[in-house]
């Protein structure tokens, strides 16, 4: 992944996770331009395009962002509040799917903008479910003003 | 009559109490009033540090010449300091003349073993007054001659034997002054100790309400971190039984189904104690719940989630209630979806809803007529993760009423609960009227 075509960037230190969600999209045929990084500030890095992401067209912006709120180094929350304080980034849709049930989440999410909030389901037919149909909604069905 | 210097040593009083504090100073100053107009002489209260608590036809010779006068003044003090000084030898009043020529009378107060004031009696003459002695006053001290004796005129003379008949009456006052003082003391004593240790129990209080919430923030965070190493033994389990089921027997697969059954069943169980748990947490809100519609409304909210059952309310009258609405929602949907869970499925379902009015709280019931409980269980009915009857029999974790509970006890109301195996069950819950 060069990262230059970008459809999905999955944000989410747990590897497991990762993995289950990245199964769940493919199996949908929605992970062929997935990236995945595992912190905030390499989220942050990659949206962009500096440090070790400097060669990167920021112009090729993500389709969607996959979004946890608990993160190494830079928070989800904090992660949030760049890309939607940028004009040049806001329009990204992002997502936020955690497995926090902290109502402040919650609403501090909602203020800074987030196009959806999901709690992570603990079995997985019912994650693979709603990770596969957000894929759907927002590669598929939702239309971005560039596109 | 002022300065005087407290030496007593075995006085073991609380630190701060002063002799004011141990009476009435307004009773007393009527007292000391009516004394003087009886008697006919002046007499003061005056604590150790020199405070005149109440005091009364105090002689102009004093007030007027000898206590403006600085030279004189000083040996007013003095005379005062040697009178009050003097009672430290245990008598119950002492007699001095003056400085200035009249006699006063002291008798100490002594409560709990610390003396703390003297009654006071005096400015007056044993003999007719050496009118020489006071010219010389005069003279010595600058007064205007005529006003200074016509004030000399006025200080009354005193047979001995009268001096020692008031004396003793002042005497005896000072004893009674003192014994109320005493009793006042532990009066005030006992108050202290009160409050000091409803101080230390609202401490308390407070370090076992952090405690609690520790404690729940606790079980909060930990069961929430719980719920991701869950979803990858689930979903990897599901991985390995869709892309390598193939390479397992049916054993091997049997044995793949139970660790998902229970990692799911796990999952709920989290679930259900976040549910649980986020009660405890939620801010309530304040206001008049129609708990009639409420249960209308909750019961629809059951219907729909139980399709394939026949159900039917049966709802009484239902006073209003005060409280959080979603919060009461949460007790009638659990309380109406524990009778459906425990009524037979394979005829109709009719649950009652009903409650009364009364004087200090309003009182709520569910009843329905299904399997029932024994009552010898009933105190485990309420409890988190509590069953009456086994796993597996009736769906659910038993978190229900234990939500339920909770729910009651933070709007300062409370739950109970009767049955009969095979007759049915009937809960209760009942609610304060808003401010108690």
């Amino acid at each position: 992944m060069d990262g230059n075509i970008v459809e999905i960037l999955m944000i989410e230190d747990t590897e497991a996770d990762a993995e289950l969600a990245i199964r769940a999209l493919r199996k949908r045929g929605f992970a062929n331009h997935l990236v995945w990084v595992k912190d905030g500030a390499e989220a942050l890095e990659f949206i962009f395009a500096t440090g070790a992401y400097a060669g990167r067209n920021a112009e090729n912006r993500p389709k969607v962002v996959l979004l946890d709120l608990r993160l190494p180094k830079v928070s989800g929350i904090e992660v949030l509040r760049r890309l939607k304080a940028d004009e040049g980034t806001k329009s990204i849709p992002v997502v936020v799917l955690t497995s926090s049930k902290e109502e402040v989440d919650l609403e501090e999410c909602y203020k800074l903008g987030v196009n959806s909030y999901i709690s992570k389901p603990v079995e997985f037919d019912e994650f693979a479910k709603v990770v596969g149909e957000l894929g759907l909604y927002w590669l598929l069905v939702n239309k971005l003003p560039n596109s | 009559m002022d300065t005087v210097i407290r030496e007593d040593k075995t006085c073991a009083l609380p630190a701060g109490i002063r002799f004011v504090d141990l009476v009435d100073v307004a009773a007393l100053q009527a007292l000391m009033d009516s004394f003087h107009k009886v008697i006919g002489i002046a007499n003061a209260i005056i604590d150790l540090d020199g405070v005149v608590i109440a005091q009364a036809g105090w002689q102009d010779l004093c007030t007027r010449f000898h206590r403006v006068n600085a030279q004189t003044r000083r040996r007013c003090v003095e005379s005062d300091t040697s009178l009050a000084g003097s009672m430290t030898r245990g008598e119950h009043f002492a007699a001095y003349r003056c400085l200035n020529g009249l006699v006063d009378t002291a008798s100490p107060v002594i409560v709990g073993g610390c003396h703390m004031a003297n009654v006071f009696t005096g400015q007056f003459f044993v003999a007719p007054p050496e009118l020489d002695f006071f010219r010389r006053q005069a003279r010595e001290f600058g007064f205007d001659e005529s006003a200074y004796l016509e004030a000399v005129a006025r200080v009354p003379v005193m047979s001995p034997e009268r001096v020692e008949a008031v004396t003793g009456v002042y005497a005896q006052f000072a004893q009674i002054l003192a014994a109320n003082g005493m009793d006042r003391l532990r009066q005030l004593t006992a108050e202290r100790e009160l409050e000091e240790a409803n101080r230390r129990l609202e401490l308390r209080t407070r370090q076992l309400e952090a405690a609690n919430k520790e404690l729940e923030d606790f079980s909060y965070s930990m069961s929430h971190d719980m719920r991701t190493p869950l979803r990858a033994i689930d979903g990897f389990a599901k991985i390995l039984a869709d892309e390598h089921g193939a390479q397992l027997d049916a054993e091997g697969k049997r044995l793949l189904g139970v660790v998902r059954d229970n990692a799911r069943r796990m999952g709920r169980l989290i679930d259900d104690i976040l549910r649980f748990l986020r009660v405890g947490r939620r801010k309530m809100e304040d206001g008049v719940v129609d708990m009639a519609r409420l249960a209308r409304d909750a019961f629809e909210e059951l219907r729909a989630g139980a399709p394939t059952r026949r159900l039917r309310l049966e709802l009484c009258a239902l006073p209003p209630a005060s409280g959080d609405y979603e919060m009461l929602r949460l007790v009638m949907l659990n309380l109406l979806a524990n009778a459906l869970k425990f009524s037979p499925a394979d005829r109709e379902t009719v649950i009652e809803v009903g409650g009364a009015a009364e004087v200090e709280q309003n009182t709520y019931y569910v009843r329905d007529r299904g399997v029932g409980f024994d009552m010898q269980y009933v105190d485990k009915l309420f409890k988190v993760f509590e069953r009456v009857h086994a796993t597996g029999q009736y769906e659910g974790s038993g978190i229900g009423l234990a939500i339920v509970k909770r729910i009651v006890e933070r709007h300062g109301g409370r739950v109970w609960a009767e049955g009969r195996v095979g007759a049915g069950a009937t809960f209760h819950f009942a609610l304060p009227h808003k401010g108690e």
